[in-house]
């Protein structure tokens, strides 16, 4: 058994004929040719493991003593690779079920989309194709999760979450949709009064009675459209429709600092692909990863699967982006224009949509520990009504007491 | 001559510590039980059978008898006898 161990070369089971076998056994051991496992079979034939060697030093020792070879059997490497060879298309058959089968094992077999309308999983599926997530794709090319997530809900605009989960070889999304409230209509009759102090610019009335006249100042909770019409002996209680477009002043202050400090992605990038086994990692693909004085790395690791077992061997993407950071310093006009620009912005995500800036004065600019703080007085026309519902009944009664 | 230098050779295995064998061109025979005996410094094969190995060496020959015998490795120096050996003897020219 040990010399089997031992023989990485091929080695022959010989039977030795001749009158002089033992000088054949000693000018082999002179000639350095090993043998082993020598056993007399009768007077004449020896039968040994004799080690592979050039076939014309074991002819010329044979001849020189007179004795003839009979291989009985042939072992080691290069025998095995010969009968490998000879069974060529067998051996093919297995390595290609194999690769098969380890192709298989790393593929995506589901991909579910849970708690999203036919439309939206349709939406779903075709950017998740996109991003090489589909049923009989290979799991090496599929994105990292967290990846998936941030990309989905980047371009999905009616979805408020997007998980995706992995579990071996099926993907799983889950997605909660948007739901928008309906808008409740207020049926009832009511009222339209100031949300806020302003004077009044102009008033567009659809229903109800208008008691404000433009131009006029008006206190926040003053009634602006009466849901009350005809005359007092017969009153009718109406829904108060309409918008009332006012006059409103704001104050803002805002600061900017002159010098601020930001990291961009300069827009170089390299990926690096690497084959992990046992934990020691060997790039195969991508070496200029290096050259980047300041980058973020981005890590994808694959592990190889076979069946349900994870194998030690895993696929490595590095993604290396270059990153710089930049000093900016503000001139003061620039500082300026700046700090108007963002608090206009501010404003008008405070206010009601058609909402519209009509004038801004700047009162006051100062500069402090390298920053520069502007206060802007702004002058808005806005919809200042709001809905009050009315209880006809009460209102009835108060009239008739008076 | 050749008789001085066996002497010679005699002596200094004496006073040195180096051993006999290795000084003398001697045979050394390593007998493991009855079942494995080992030869170094043998100077060629002469006879092997299942019962019995003739082995050259150094000023004669090593008969060795036993039963089921088997050569288990052959080198140049060395050969390793597997079986069970019952006699090893000396014979002289």
């Amino acid at each position: 058994m040990k010399h089997q161990i031992q023989r990485t070369g091929g080695y022959l089971k010989a039977a030795i004929t001749g009158a002089e076998t033992e000088r054949f056994i000693t000018r082999c051991a002179e000639e350095g040719i090993r043998m082993w496992q020598v056993r007399r079979k009768n007077e004449t034939t020896l039968i040994c493991y004799i080690e592979l060697t050039e076939a014309g030093k074991l002819k010329k020792i044979l001849k020189e003593t007179g004795s003839r070879m009979r291989i009985l059997d042939k072992k080691g490497v290069p025998f095995l690779w010969g009968s490998i060879r000879s069974r060529l298309g067998m051996v093919a058959g297995l390595f290609f079920f194999l690769v098969l089968l380890l192709t298989l094992s790393n593929m995506v077999w589901d991909v579910e989309v849970n708690g999203a309308d036919p439309k939206l999983e349709e939406q779903i599926r075709s950017l998740l194709k996109n991003d090489h997530l589909y049923v009989g794709s290979l799991e090496f090319f599929v994105p990292a999760t967290d990846q998936l997530e941030s990309k989905l809900s980047a371009k999905l605009i009616n979805v408020t979450w997007i998980g995706v989960s992995q579990d071996g070889t099926s993907y799983r999304i889950d997605v909660v949709q948007k739901k928008y409230p309906k808008k409740i209509e207020t049926a009832g009759p009511r009222n339209l009064v100031a949300a806020k102090q302003a004077v009044i610019h102009n008033m567009f009335v659809e229903t109800g009675q208008p008691v404000v006249e433009s131009n006029q100042f008006v206190k926040p909770g003053q009634i602006l459209v009466l849901g009350r019409i005809g005359n007092e002996n017969e009153p009718k209680f109406v829904s108060a429709n309409g918008k009332v477009i006012g006059e409103t002043w704001y104050q803002s202050e805002t600061a900017i600092p002159m010098k601020s400090r930001y990291t961009l992605y300069t827009g170089k990038s390299a990926t690096q692909h690497r084959l992990v086994f046992w934990g020691w990692s060997l790039p195969i693909w991508g070496f200029k990863a290096e050259s980047f004085k300041n980058y973020d790395k981005e890590v994808i690791r694959k592990p190889l699967r076979f069946l349900i077992w994870e194998l030690p061997v895993s696929y490595e993407q590095m993604l290396y982006r270059e990153k710089q950071t930049v000093m900016r310093s503000l001139k003061e006009n620039e500082a300026l224009s700046e700090a108007k620009e963002t608090a206009e912005k501010k404003l008008l995500n405070e206010l009601p949509d058609d909402s519209e800036i009509v004038s801004s004065t700047i009162e006051d600019k100062r500069m402090e520990s390298g920053k520069l703080t502007v206060r802007i007085h702004y002058i808005v026309y806005e919809n200042i009504a709001i809905p009050q519902p009315i209880d006809p009944a009460k209102e009835q009664k108060n009239m008739k007491a008076k | 001559m050749k008789k001085w230098t066996a002497r010679f050779k005699k002596w200094f295995a004496a006073v040195s510590d180096i051993p006999a064998d290795v000084v003398m061109d001697l045979p050394r025979i390593t007998l493991i039980g009855q079942f494995h005996l080992s030869i170094e410094n043998h100077k060629g094969v002469l006879a092997f059978s299942k019962n019995e190995l003739k082995l050259a060496v150094q000023n004669g020959q090593l008969h060795i008898t036993g039963e089921e015998f088997v050569l288990e490795t052959i080198l140049e120096k060395e050969i390793y006898l597997e079986g069970r050996v019952k006699d090893v003897r000396f014979v002289d020219d």
